[in-house]
């Protein structure tokens, strides 16, 4: 069961459209452009990247909230861009998304008896017995005890990583096969988020479930996933596994966004940060060839402009988008 | 700690609100002094009173006080016995600056960058003249590397890295002595963090500012501190140099706090945690306010702690009432 493919995503494309005056084509916000990555049943991925990356639109486009613009979203089999109404229906029940702001996901006028009650009456499941076993069974997993003390309150009696603890019992009571984990922790307190997120990383092993976990934390990633996907301005640039990520990153940019995270040390006042400078660039009108080319500090002037690089393969687990060191050294002389 | 050459001194300060449901004390005797041309940071959970501390010290209070205390000393003299315009003309902008935390909702959308920074210096009295002030703007904005041709601007048309830097520039650009800077970088992306945090390390050292730095994120935090003051449900439980705050926490809160940091370098197998939720600070425990989730609890954290000092760092435990060695 480990190994078989759960998601499949193929040359996905998620372009917005831009239009002037409402209704004259003025080109499209490039989110995604050319995203190829699969993931297996049970696997916990990280997607890393900073805003506007194009990482919440990726999500977006596998929670199935997003139409592609060109390419393939393939879920269990099935392909999601030609899903009709109920297999829409079905696959709701297959993917829960934890979203970023806890306070804002829930509704405000419902007990948290009632939010998690909500997928349940949706998906068909209406006994009352199975439902409340239900809610108890993963409120008492999510260490919201004793359950009934919550069932009554609303979600402005909660404190935010109560809040977020709701957040994901609603996105797993239905069983599903994938969660989709849109920054999970970034708006609770820190010292909350630790626990938090071993909560989500436990039962996510515990069930089997496919955990997506989109961050531009990446001091957590390792922690909370297997595999760890870098993407910059609407490509992937790097993927590989966490902790040969974090060991040996290859991409320029990767190796910059971790010379930029800060471990608490005496030693960080006396240094400064070796950082690109700039900022990541506009979707509208990316620059030509490689997308982080004008903020590389590696780059070679005559090749990294002119063209996409491919994908070179370190090894079997290990792929980075990036010119060849041997074409490199050419260009230079 | 050495009391020569103090900027800021600070002397049992208190900070309560006023609700229905009685008094919150959100900044409960806080006590610390600081250097010419140091830094410090709060470090602290959501609601520990950092925010309102910083308020405390700037004098931005919201309506509902109860009770605002203590002395607050600048440069020697009791800036609390100022009344609130003197405070505002003399002391506000010009001795201390604050840069507030999300950018995005500091800066007015409706006036150009180059106006909004020289509105305080034009209603301030610092210039004479439209084209004086533009030139301070100019010269504030350089240092933070915004780039000029982008003055004209509105602030919709930044990114939030240009408008934090914006903002920052506004609180130098007067010139002050103390800034304060609350969450500085925390709404913005990891490589814009750490170009700022570049930048206010480089202005420190050529401006000779002093910085009170609040934050939760304690790797950010280590950037540019100096001193470490970790505040807990409104009082400062440790206040330590950063070199040995780091590598030897004292208080049990501290401890976990850093515990639960994941870290790239270095890394631990296993990431603690701090169970529980902080006391409300409408009736904030009797004894010490951390018991309740302290793994080091005994007997004695009935009664609220005293402040000890052991070797030049402070920590309010009943761990450290024999000094250090007891408590290992």
């Amino acid at each position: 069961m480990q190994d078989s493919v759960l998601l499949n995503i193929e040359n996905l494309k998620v372009y917005y459209e831009l239009r002037r005056f409402g209704f004259v084509h003025a080109g499209y916000v490039r989110a995604v452009d050319d995203v190829t990555l699969s993931l297996k049943k049970g696997e916990a991925l990280s997607i890393v990247g900073e805003s506007g990356c194009g990482k919440t639109t990726l999500a977006k486009t596998i929670l199935g909230l997003v139409k592609p613009f060109s390419g393939k979203v393939i879920f269990d089999g099935k392909d999601l861009t030609d899903l009709d109404g109920r297999m829409k229906l079905w696959y709701s029940s297959q993917v829960g998304f934890v979203q970023q702001d806890p306070y804002g996901a829930l509704p405000p006028f419902m007990t948290v008896k009632r939010i998690l009650q909500e997928p349940m009456l949706i998906h068909g499941i209406k006994d009352p017995n199975e439902q409340m076993a239900r809610i108890t069974k993963i409120l008492t997993e999510l260490k919201m005890t004793p359950v009934e003390d919550f069932l009554g309150k609303f979600p402005h009696m909660l404190s935010g990583g109560q809040q977020q603890r709701v957040v994901i019992a609603r996105a797993t009571i239905l069983n599903p096969k994938l969660i989709v984990a849109d920054e999970p922790v970034s708006m609770l307190d820190a010292s909350v988020r630790v626990e938090i997120l071993q909560l989500l990383r436990q039962l996510q092993k515990e069930h089997g479930i496919a955990l997506i976990y989109i961050t531009h934390d990446l001091s957590t990633v390792s922690y909370f996933s297997e595999r760890i996907i870098v993407m910059y301005a609407g490509w992937i640039v790097e993927e590989a596994p966490a902790q040969e990520l974090v060991e040996n990153p290859l991409h320029p940019y990767t190796k910059a966004l971790f010379e930029a995270i800060s471990d608490p040390d005496a030693e960080n006042l006396k240094t400064f940060k070796k950082v690109p400078a700039g900022e990541p660039p506009s979707l509208v009108n990316p620059p030509s060839g490689c997308r982080f080319y004008p903020r590389c500090d590696a780059r070679v002037d005559g090749l990294c402009d002119r063209g996409r690089p491919e994908y070179l393969w370190v090894n079997e687990k290990h792929r980075v988008l990036c010119f060849p060191e041997e074409q490199k050294q050419r260009f230079k002389t | 700690m050495v009391k020569n050459n103090v900027l800021l001194d600070i002397k049992n300060l208190k900070l309560y609100y006023q609700t229905m449901r009685g008094p919150v004390q959100a900044v409960d005797g806080v006590t610390f002094a600081l250097e010419h041309n140091s830094s410090l940071v709060f470090i602290g959970e959501s609601g520990c009173g950092k925010t309102s501390l910083s308020k405390a010290i700037l004098r931005l209070l919201p309506k509902n006080v109860a009770e605002y205390a203590g002395e607050v000393y600048f440069d020697g003299v009791n800036i609390m016995e100022y009344d609130d315009e003197r405070f505002r003309k003399e002391i506000r902008w010009k001795k201390m600056a604050f840069i507030p935390q999300a950018a995005m909702n500091a800066l007015n959308p409706v006036v150009k960058i180059e106006d909004q920074i020289s509105e305080p210096l034009i209603v301030g009295g610092l210039v004479n003249t439209k084209e004086e002030a533009l030139e301070k703007v100019k010269e504030a904005l350089r240092l933070v590397g915004f780039p000029l041709q982008f003055m004209k601007r509105y602030p919709f048309e930044l990114s939030g890295g240009m408008r934090q830097r914006a903002i920052i520039a506004m609180a130098l650009s007067a010139k002050p002595d103390l800034v304060i800077l609350d969450e500085p970088t925390s709404a913005l992306d990891l490589l814009t963090q750490a170009n700022i945090m570049n930048e206010l390390k480089t202005i420190k050292k050529e401006y000779g500012l002093t910085y009170v730095l609040i934050t939760h994120d304690v790797g950010t935090a280590s950037e540019i501190s100096e001193n470490v003051a970790v505040m807990y449900a409104g009082q400062i439980v440790e206040y330590s140099d950063a070199e040995r705050f780091f590598n030897n926490p004292l208080h049990p809160y501290s401890e976990k706090l850093l515990e639960s940091i994941p870290r790239l370098r270095r890394r631990k197998d296993v990431l603690g945690y701090i169970p529980g939720q902080p006391p409300s600070l409408i009736n904030p425990p009797k004894g010490c306010r951390f018991a309740e989730r302290c793994h080091k609890r005994f007997s004695k954290c009935d009664q609220e702690p005293p402040t000890y000092e052991i070797q030049g760092r402070f920590v309010k435990c009943w761990l450290y009432e024999r000094g250090e060695q007891d408590a290992r």
